[in-house]
């Protein structure tokens, strides 16, 4: 644990809207780290600021407060020659292929792009490492040369994907890279985002709202709740031993062989509104296990079952198992 | 019920199609008026300020005049064929360069705005709202008569005329770019805003502004033929069609063809690029390529 | 109460940047004080000019200079034939309008009524022949068809005067000059506008429940398709005073716009400049009162406007 975290995110606050009865606490106090090729899964609700965060890391947008350091220095602010010479290091993969690509261009002049930008070299040096790009991708010669509105859209992503790719960064952020795409395509497209990553060592975080693509690629996984991280560890730990009961709602309503789980926590309350904050715990207006220091103190994070699974918990010293508190919301 | 259904019918057929015939017409018109812009000169029997003052007014062919002038001569025996050549020429010329000036100016601008945000963009709105709510030709005589004329200035004013259009549709499809699309995922690759706007976002918006230019076209035609006719556009010994038709009227009564001719020929440029420009836009609707 | 507020900033901002605007041209035109003072004037006034409009200060001084010399009133001196620019202006105003006004009463009239009859009757003949009418009307520039009129009418017919300003009868052809534009644009719009309305649910549904076609036009579409085209007002106004340049130069109508082509072509600066700021205040004025015809037709924005 000696190594400088590829990212460190620090305190890190984003607000939109500039009146103070409607701003939105999109990000509220995360800290993060990521190491050199780990992927780290970012769950959550939409709305609850996840993408806000991908951009935060990436430096597309300032924080408002907080900082975020690549590779142990600062990041240069967004739009100076600086961060995007940075842009080598750090690519993102967006939701929706279609509209991340330029609907008049080949995908192979797309691919290529980054490496035109950032000048790779010459260019024989340049169609090489796109023919490879696309072949690392499953794309063929011939369908590098069709435009995007001509291929599918797996395919949109995989050409996403490729030009992502293009400068080797160390960092990749995927902002719900397969919620696009119909279930068969996501899981190839899964396994393709879990075979780069072993081929190439490049670190990802994952944003995604599905569990189960998460548990398929990450490494650690980090929950999200209006804008804070309330739990934090190891895919397995978090996905089958989950010890935040916001987390817990949210694994119990995945759908497993059977269907819906008979036992899964239904969630009451209003539903979350970043606009109205209230003192404490932000979820515990609907948490079934709230107690009265729950809507005073905000939690600090406390390691759980190993040191390095981490809970924003009061509950947590004293709280039952997973399964008590189940059933007492059942 | 089949109330309902005609209904249903009518309403189908939006956006409307105009009969093709007119259109082909219409083309086939603006490629001659082209033609002629480009080589008249060359076509021209005499030359346009050639007077001959023993040949006055004489009219057309079929009117009682001569092959010798087929379109009849002016008040000074000039060649009314010469000169309406040379007239195309100039108001193509002027027309064309306006447009494309007017075009270049304003998708900048918009593109400026778009990138800039903040002060810039709220000046460069201001300047749009400005200019939309100006009669283009009030401002365009108080520019002539502050800074005067000349053939530079005339095209430069008339390059004014329409920027705010693609202005507004520069700036509107950038930012949405930028925010959802594409050019936010380039920018992201690490590209120059130069590569985003020329590269990438030009491209994208160029058949939208395609169809602006064929609507500015006409309008800047009529504006220039408008103040040529009132005396203040294109001067002597050079002319354009607004202002062969200035010429033209003191001899209405006498010389009509005079006048005719030359607002025959304005009036079916400005028709038919409307046409044109009408039939290409419903044809973009249709493709989506907007 | 926001929105009247929003309007009027918008209105400044326009008079402002107009003001600008005759500053940045006058300054364009080189020394003002010959602009606009003439060229054989004295040179101790030439002096006094300079001096009394700060001259020989800094650009922006200058500026602030102008700006409150205008906005206190004084527009100069016209330069033919001596008078305050602001009365040369004044009393060519009510001439003008005795042109413009019919013209726009008849164009909406004729306009209108021929976009409503060839939305009653979509992509039929007469629905055609009326769209190509509106754009010939619209595209056949005003002096073209005003010779063209003077031709028929004054000289071949002999029955109406082809200018001057002497009878109501010279004011026939210039009015139905300028209205043909006007009433181009407003058929066109009428058609567009009512088509859309046609295409909604409300309008469907009241055709499916059987509701006669055209009383389905008269008492659903109409209405609506009015909001619309209550915003066209300022363009109508602009089309006008542009066409009323043009026409009355045609007819010789000693209104406004041959007053404005006249300074024009002497150089007569204050009066251009005192014209420029007229037109402006004109313009406002229509989008204003556009703007204030559009909360009334609008029920939402009536709603939403008495609390906001």
């Amino acid at each position: 644990m000696t190594a400088v975290p590829l990212v460190e995110a620090r305190d890190l606050v984003k607000t939109y809207g500039s009146r103070r009865q409607h701003a939105v606490r999109a990000v509220n106090g995360v800290t993060l780290k990521l190491m050199r090729g780990e992927t780290l899964g970012l769950a959550g609700e939409s709305g609850c600021g996840k993408s806000t965060l991908g951009r935060l890391l990436l430096g597309l947008e300032a924080a408002d407060s907080g900082s975020v350091d690549f590779n142990g220095s600062p990041l240069a602010p967004a739009g100076t020659a600086e961060w995007r010479r940075s842009r080598a290091r750090m690519q993102m993969v967006f939701q929706d292929p279609l509209s991340a690509l330029d609907r008049l261009l080949p995908i192979a002049t797309q691919v290529r792009e980054p490496l035109v930008i950032h000048k790779f070299g010459s260019q024989a040096q340049m169609d090489e490492r796109v023919a490879d790009l696309l072949n690392a991708v499953g794309l063929t010669a011939a369908q590098g040369r069709r435009l995007p509105g001509e291929l599918s859209g797996g395919q949109r992503q995989r050409a996403v994907l490729a030009r992502a790719l293009a400068t080797s960064p160390d960092l990749l952020v995927c902002d719900e890279p397969t919620s696009a795409l119909d279930m068969l395509v996501q899981a190839q497209v899964l396994d393709l985002f879990a075979e780069i990553q072993s081929a190439s060592g490049v670190a990802i975080l994952f944003i995604s709202h599905d569990l189960r693509a998460l548990r398929r690629v990450s490494d650690r996984v980090a929950v999200m709740y209006l804008g804070s991280i309330v739990e934090e560890g190891p895919a397995r730990q978090v996905l089958e031993a989950p010890r935040h009961p916001y987390t817990q709602a949210l694994i119990s309503s995945v759908p497993g062989v059977h269907g819906l789980n008979p036992h899964r926590i239904l969630l009451g309350g209003e539903p979350p509104s970043p606009t109205q904050r209230r003192p404490g715990c932000a979820f515990h207006p609907r948490c079934a296990s709230a107690v009265q220091a729950c809507g005073q103190t905000v939690p600090a994070f406390r390691p759980a079952s190993s040191p390095s699974h981490r809970v924003a918990c009061h509950l947590l010293p004293t709280g039952g198992t997973p399964a008590a508190i189940a059933r007492t919301v059942a | 019920m089949s109330d309902a259904v005609k209904q249903e019918e009518r309403l189908g057929m939006e956006p409307r199609r105009l009969p093709s015939a007119s259109i082909c017409c219409a083309i086939g018109w603006l490629g001659l008026l082209l033609a002629l812009g480009l080589f008249g000169r060359w076509l021209a029997p005499y030359d346009h300020t050639a007077i001959d003052l023993l040949d006055r007014l004489t009219p057309p062919v079929g009117f009682g005049g001569s092959f010798a002038h087929p379109l009849g001569t002016d008040e000074l025996g000039r060649d009314l064929l010469s000169r309406l050549l040379v007239s195309i020429q100039m108001s193509v010329l002027i027309a064309c360069g306006a447009t494309l000036l007017g075009a270049i100016l304003g998708t900048l601008l918009g593109f400026l705005a778009a990138h800039a945000r903040g002060t810039v963009e709220q000046a460069i709105l201001a300047l749009v709202d400005f200019q939309a709510t100006m009669p283009f030709l009030i401002l365009a005589l108080a520019i002539l008569a502050f800074i005067g004329n000349s053939l530079v200035i005339f095209m430069g004013l008339l390059a004014l005329h329409g920027w705010e259009r693609y202005a507004r549709i520069a700036r509107g499809l950038a930012l949405s770019a930028n925010t959802q699309g594409y050019a936010g995922a380039v920018w992201q690759l690490g590209a120059s805003p130069a590569r985003i706007y020329l590269v990438h976002i030009l491209p994208n918006v160029m058949a939208t502004l395609i169809v602006s230019m064929t609507i500015a076209f006409p309008e800047i035609v009529l504006v220039e033929s408008g103040l040529s006719f009132l005396g203040l556009g294109v001067q002597p010994p050079a002319t354009s069609l607004g202002s062969m038709v200035g010429n033209g009227r003191d001899y209405l009564a006498t010389a009509p063809w005079i006048l005719i001719i030359p607002a025959a020929t304005i009036s079916l440029m400005a028709l038919s690029v409307s046409l044109v420009g009408d039939w290409l836009r419903d044809r973009f609707e249709r493709t989506g390529l907007r | 109460m926001r929105f009247v507020v929003a309007r009027l900033a918008r209105a400044l901002m326009t008079i402002l940047i107009v003001v600008s605007f005759a500053f940045v041209v006058l300054r364009l035109s080189g020394d003002p004080a010959l602009a606009i003072l003439t060229n054989e004037a004295p040179p101790e006034a030439l002096l006094a000019f300079r001096q009394s409009w700060g001259l020989d200060q800094p650009v922006l001084v200058q500026y602030l200079t102008y700006l409150r010399t205008i906005l206190g009133g004084d527009l100069g001196v016209s330069m033919r034939d001596g008078r305050d620019a602001f009365t040369v202006v004044a009393e060519r105003i009510p001439i003008t309008l005795a042109i413009t006004i019919p013209a726009l009463v008849i164009s909406i009239a004729i306009g209108v009524t021929a976009g409503i009859c060839a939305a009653f009757n979509p992509n039929s003949r007469l629905d055609r022949g009326i769209m190509l009418g509106a754009v010939a009307g619209f595209t056949v520039p005003s002096f073209v068809l005003g010779l063209l009129l003077v031709l028929v009418f004054s000289v071949w017919l002999g029955i109406l005067p082809s200018g001057g300003a002497q009878h109501w009868t010279n004011a026939i052809l210039p009015i139905v000059t300028l209205g043909v534009g006007s009433a181009a644009t407003l058929a066109r719009y009428t058609r567009a506008a009512l088509l859309e309305v046609l295409d909604r649910p409300y309008v469907r549904t009241a055709s499916a429940k059987g509701v006669p076609w055209r009383l389905t036009i008269l008492s659903h579409a109409l209405p609506n398709a009015a909001i619309p085209m209550v915003t066209i007002l300022g363009f109508l106004v602009g089309q006008l005073i542009a066409g009323a340049v043009v026409v009355e130069n045609v007819f010789s109508w000693p209104g406004v716009g041959r007053l404005l082509v006249a300074s024009v072509a002497s150089r007569d600066l204050a009066v251009v400049q005192c014209l420029l700021f007229f037109v402006a205040a004109t313009m406002i004025a229509a989008n204003i009162v556009a703007d204030i015809l559009y909360g009334l037709f609008d029920p939402r924005l009536r709603a939403s406007g008495g609390d906001a």
